[in-house]
């Protein structure tokens, strides 16, 4: 490859326009300086089985490698943090070869739960793909060094070349092949270019040349995960690689683009310092909460909702479901009642999960992914860190918050990404009990637009603010140590990629449905039986001080408990079904208790997986103490105000 | 003068890291003693945002007063 062609982008499928060739390299058992090192796998290696795991920096596309390489659908965005575990696959038409998708990390000394992660795959693996990206090649390196210094054998793949030419840098991809001493590929992989080559050259993956004046691996990993000795290493390696990056990569100008940066890429960085601008960046945050209002709360909730659970589904399909039960069911039997009364398994399931959930969810996630993919997440974390910092967090969990608001269970998981065990005990405990998910959101946006709109919406967040700031400062002060302070790389912004938010919506909308349906299913079957039984009754009157007495609700409420007791959404739902016997008070009061309740059953057990049933049971307790204490003076509140 | 004071949009070279721990941080995003940084935001109570080598960071303000930097130019 000459010097001249070796930073353009290449083209699909080709790579970059050679034909396919044999490995270029001699083994070599010398270290230094030039062609690759160690023992090359040959060709031959795809017929045996074998791991290749890839590695990086947080945000540098390995996640879209990683989807080409296997077909996976792995979650892909625009902000560090996407990937939290392992996700596994096999090669794109050799199915010997066994892939493995780490989470990002700046370097390899577990410092953080998903390094300690990252390094047992990486560990366990053959051959690792280091990824890494053109813009920020500087910074990506030193965990490409260390991998070099570690003894993996190594093929490093430089994504996002199209971004570098935006931004005016140029590479010289042979240059840096030279220098690393294992084989490098350049390429674009949301535009699947260059992926090809480096399947071709996967065999070529050997280890490299390592930091001069650092031990062996076997004596240089230990080195590096004690705390007392990795500083002088880590100073060695950036040192060496500061050495010999101006032969990689021109100086650009440090507070801009590069000196050919394109009027996009200007127009792009002009945009992302406006975000972080204190004035601007809240206007933004405004224009982003009124525009998902808008598109949520009133498109879709109103006018979507209203067609799909009113026109189709309650004058057309449930008719027709209730004719047909009632043709080996008589109407007012047993059966009848379970499968298509009140709270029937039929009815009642179809109406919410397909006419009111299905609609909310798919438009939540289609906006939230717009969101995640242009890189706007990143940035918002950057304004709030102030706020989150007095609750004992930092602004990298607005990611898991924001998460949250789509469904609380993969946030839970992606907390993970947070450095400390109790900056994670806070966020869980905020998550389960403060941020609802688009279903329920969903659902109270219905319910907002029908007792006073935006005021209502106020209101509603007004309570839910306040209960996330008092918890959050509660547990700040009364949990040992102290929270580890923001450290975030912000990604360039992005068009979103349609394909990319299309798929995700799908798959995310789609995977919330089959978790929800068999949940709404058995609460529908629990409150049915209740009722048949007449258990319901009595657990409507036994509940009454609760539900009459303290919160100032009709005693059927107790029925919509039940059912949240399953799911969050499934007890809104039943309060939605309420809605003509209630007040706006006591609407507004069902919703702020409803969303502080106990968090649903998936969430539950993620919570308790994730943290343990200590902590699991504490956040179960404080949530029915906090949703009907919160429940009692909200409605106090709202009848002394007149709401 | 440190990454909390300095005015915004100056370049600056870093002079020293006083800690340990946020050394370590910064050489992991390529950043150490001599390297040139422009601060582009410190939004109140909040991080600064540095660019230098086509990266931007949000460091937390607990980190900024060990960055000790010395003042070039305006970028």
């Amino acid at each position: 490859m000459s010097r001249d062609t070796c930073c353009q982008i290449p083209s699909p499928g080709t790579a970059d326009g050679e034909p396919a060739v044999s490995p270029p390299f001699s083994c070599s058992p010398t270290k230094g300086i030039g062609p690759c090192q160690g023992t090359v796998l040959s060709t031959e290696g795809f017929t045996q089985p074998f791991q290749v795991a890839l590695a990086g920096n947080p945000n540098v596309g390995k996640s879209v490698v990683f989807n080409a390489l296997t077909g996976a659908r792995v979650d892909v965005s625009n902000f560090p943090g996407t990937t939290v575990g392992i996700a596994k696959g096999h090669l794109v038409g050799y199915p010997t070869v066994r892939l493995e998708d780490t989470p990002g990390v700046f370097g390899l000394s577990a410092l953080s739960e998903e390094e300690t992660v990252a390094e047992a795959a990486l560990t366990a693996a053959d051959i690792v793909i280091n990824v890494v990206s053109a813009p920020t090649l500087n910074r990506d390196l030193f965990l490409t060094q260390q991998l070099i210094d570690w003894g993996y054998r190594l093929l490093v793949v430089v994504n996002q070349l199209d971004e570098a030419q935006a931004s005016g840098v140029t590479l010289d991809l042979s240059a840096l092949e030279s220098r690393l001493g294992v084989p490098v590929v350049g390429c674009v992989a949301t535009k699947n270019q260059g992926l090809d080559r480096l399947i071709q050259r996967l065999p070529e993956a050997c280890t490299g040349t390592s930091t001069p004046d650092l031990p062996e691996a076997s004596a240089l990993r230990p080195m590096e995960l004690d705390p007392g000795h990795r500083l002088k290493t880590y100073a060695a390696r950036r040192y060496y690689i500061n050495q010999w990056i101006r032969q990689v990569m021109p100086p650009a100008s440090v507070g801009g683009q590069g000196t050919h940066a394109s009027l996009g890429a200007k127009l792009r960085q002009g945009t992302g310092q406006a975000l972080l601008h204190p004035l601007w960046g809240a206007l933004a945050l405004i224009v982003v909460l009124l525009t998902l209002y808008q598109v949520i709360g009133v498109w879709v909730a109103g006018d979507i909702v209203d067609f799909l659970e009113n026109d189709l589904l309650l004058k057309t399909l449930i008719p027709w479901m209730q004719q047909g039960i009632a043709l080996f069911a008589p109407v007012g039997s047993w059966l009848y009642i379970l499968l298509a009364g009140e709270f029937g398994l039929a009815t009642m399931t179809t109406q919410y999960l397909l006419g009111v959930m299905a609609p909310l969810v798919f438009g939540f996630y289609l906006y939230l992914s717009l969101l995640e993919d242009c890189g706007y997440l990143p940035r918002l974390a950057v304004l709030a860190d102030a706020a989150l910092t007095r609750v004992g967090l930092n602004g990298r969990a607005i990611i898991p918050m924001v998460l949250g608001l789509g469904c609380v269970t993969m946030a839970t998981i992606s907390t993970r990404v947070l450095t400390s065990q109790r900056e994670r005990t806070i966020a869980n405990a905020l998550l389960a009990i403060t941020i609802p998910c688009s279903a329920q959101l969903g659902v109270i946006m219905g319910m907002v637009a029908l007792i006073g709109g935006l005021k209502a919406w106020l209101v509603y967040m007004g309570f839910l603010v306040a209960v996330f700031a008092g918890l959050g400062s509660v547990l700040n002060a009364i949990l040992p140590g102290k929270s580890s302070g923001l450290v975030l790389d912000l990604p360039p912004l992005r068009w979103p990629q349609p394909t990319n938010v299309l798929k995700k919506t799908w798959q995310r909308g789609s995977g919330f449905l089959w978790e929800a349906a068999p949940l709404f299913l058995l609460g529908a079957a629990i409150v049915s039986i209740a009722q048949l039984s007449g258990l319901l009754e009595w657990v409507q009157t036994a509940l009454a001080p609760v539900t009459q007495t303290v919160l100032h609700l009709p005693k059927q409420a107790a029925s919509a408990f039940l059912m949240g007791m399953v799911r969050r959404d499934f007890g809104l739902a039943g309060f939605y079904q309420l809605q003509s016997h209630l007040t706006a008070t006591q609407l507004m009061t069902s919703m702020i208790v409803i969303t502080l309740f106990v968090p649903c059953i998936a969430s539950a057990t993620v919570l308790w997986k994730e943290r343990g049933w200590r902590e699991g049971a504490g956040v179960l307790t404080l949530s029915w103490l906090i949703a009907f204490g919160v429940g009692a003076v909200a409605t106090r509140l709202l009848e002394w105000t007149g709401f | 003068m440190t990454i909390e004071t300095i005015p915004l949009h100056t370049l600056c070279h870093i002079r020293a890291i006083t800690d340990p721990e946020v050394q370590l941080v910064l050489l992991r995003f390529g950043l150490g003693e001599g390297d040139a940084v422009v601060v582009t935001a410190r939004p109140h109570s909040g991080p600064a945002v540095l660019k230098a080598n086509q990266l931007e960071v949000a460091l937390g303000r607990q980190y900024l007063r060990f960055i000790e930097v010395e003042a070039r130019s305006f970028a």
